[in-house]
């Protein structure tokens, strides 16, 4: 995150631009019906002084070359704005929380993505570049589905990679860990002279869907990922005793992730019960389990040429913490390794949800809105002698599909 | 996690495990074409609410830290 105001990244709004232009220009060559996307979505977590506030908008078209090839591009532009923690339990006054830093910040990921829909097998390619003040990411993926047993089943294989530069700009080649400051801000970032740290990550999804019968189908996954490079956030530090360090985080992580799903038609009511349980664990020693329950109603036709859909859920979340997590580094360290990350940390969130679809069935046109409540709960995390105050968030989100 | 939490995790690998296997079993299982018209439902169909959905799994991605990337960008450092 930046701690100063943020510059616009015109070179990257212009490469998008261009993308896009481009894929507008090659429907016109092939008659295409072009299909626009737009979202804007606002993130909002309470918590006094460690109030925090994300508005997202995204943009993309999708427009088909021939019956089988589909190209498709995304802006998404990410502004934050709040205040974070630099030092974490830190005993003395003034305290953290009042005294936490304002940070503003502007993100851009431009994402490009080929489709090929060829004799039942679908598959896709595409790049991202993301952009901001002091991180810089490119990453590429490659998806292949087949539909199989008479078209009963589907199985897909999926493989994404990115390649990461963080900025550590006030380090000097070398230090310690436990000498490392953190980033006061990404004013020097990503200069010569200064430290540019990288990561690099993989990940492979194996994903099964069967269609069990008419009213039900079930669905499954499994996720592998490797991470290897910085992980760290390096604004961030932790009281070590006589002092405060920059975090440090182990330098490779290898996480894992089955998830097992249902759908099932309830005709009685005309809506899908939908059930998700997704199980992880990673070789930092944290270990999680998430279940969700959804329902989605049909409410049918209530204006003409206009359909309606209402979708509520409930979702839970428990995880364990990191095998070096510590509320208190000073007193009971572990190990070499040290991190103010909360989301490292034991903790549970219950989130409920709502999502209401009208779809315009002459024109093509789909207009939703959306709203998830999060709560969270952190047994063990806390800022000095003070409990967590930003620990629930809103999300509320609009958008619309249409053809052009 | 707590001794509860461990003890329910345990509990639950075994069941996704089971099902997993039931649902792998079911595979000899043929639903003709024209009996598929519930199944294509938007409810029913994975991935049709995913533009809808996709900010507030975002933000789950960023609070949890039992999340995976799924392809994004930025998945190294905890800051974004």
């Amino acid at each position: 995150m930046q701690l100063t105001t943020a510059h616009p990244r015109r070179r990257c709004c212009l490469w998008l631009t261009v993308a896009i232009v481009h894929i507008l220009c090659l429907a016109d060559v092939a008659h295409a019906q072009v299909e626009l996307s737009g979202s804007i979505a606002s993130f909002d977590e309470g918590g006094g002084p460690l109030h925090m506030h994300v508005l997202t908008s995204s943009l993309g078209a999708r427009v088909p070359i021939n019956d089988h090839v589909s190209v498709a591009a995304t802006w998404d532009v990410d502004v934050v704005s709040g205040a974070s923690v630099a030092l974490v339990d830190a005993p003395f006054s003034p305290d953290v929380i009042t005294s936490a830093t304002i940070l503003e910040d502007t993100r851009h990921v431009a994402s490009a993505d080929a489709y090929l829909d060829y004799e039942g097998i679908e598959t896709s390619a595409g790049v991202s570049i993301g952009v901001e003040s002091d991180y810089r990411s490119t990453a590429a993926r490659v998806r292949v589905a087949s539909r199989i047993a008479g078209g009963s089943a589907e199985v897909s294989l999926s493989g994404a990679f990115s390649f990461d530069d963080i900025c550590d700009a006030p380090q000097e080649p070398g230090t310690q860990p436990v000498q490392r400051v953190s980033l006061p801000s990404s004013d020097a970032c990503f200069t010569r002279s200064t430290v540019t740290r990288h990561a690099r990550s993989s990940e492979v999804n194996l994903s099964l869907l069967q269609v069990v019968s008419p009213l039900w189908l079930v669905h499954g996954t499994l996720a592998l990922s490797r991470i290897e490079g910085f992980q760290s956030n390096p604004y961030r530090e932790v009281w070590l005793g006589p002092h405060g360090a920059q975090e440090y985080h182990p330098l490779l992580r290898t996480r894992g992730a089955v998830s097992l799903g249902t759908r099932f038609w309830l005709n009685a009511v005309a809506s899908a019960l939908q059930l998700d349980v997704r199980l992880y664990q990673d070789d930092w020693a944290l270990r999680g389990l998430s279940a969700k329950i959804a329902l989605e109603h049909e409410l049918g036709v209530r204006l003409p040429g206009t359909s309606l859909l209402l979708r509520g859920h409930v979702r839970g979340h428990a995880q364990s913490a990191a095998h070096f997590y510590s509320d208190d580094y000073a007193s009971r360290p572990r190990g070499q390794y040290f991190t103010g990350d909360r989301e490292l940390s034991a903790m549970q969130s219950w989130s409920a949800g709502a999502r209401l679809t009208s779809q315009w069935t002459e024109f093509g046109v789909s207009l939703w809105l959306a709203t998830e409540v999060v709560t969270q709960r952190f047994a063990q995390f806390h800022y000095g002698d003070r409990p967590v105050p930003n620990d629930s968030y809103i999300v509320t989100s609009i958008g619309l599909n249409a053809p052009l | 996690m707590t001794v509860a939490h461990g003890a329910v995790f345990r509990a639950l690998s075994r069941l996704v495990l089971l099902t997993a296997f039931w649902g792998a079993s079911s595979g000899c299982a043929t639903v003709l074409p024209h009996e598929r018209g519930d199944l294509a439902r938007p409810g029913m169909t994975l991935g049709a609410g995913w533009a809808a959905d996709q900010h507030a799994v975002h933000a789950s991605r960023n609070r949890e830290g039992a999340a995976l990337a799924d392809g994004a960008t930025g998945g190294g450092c905890g800051c974004n």
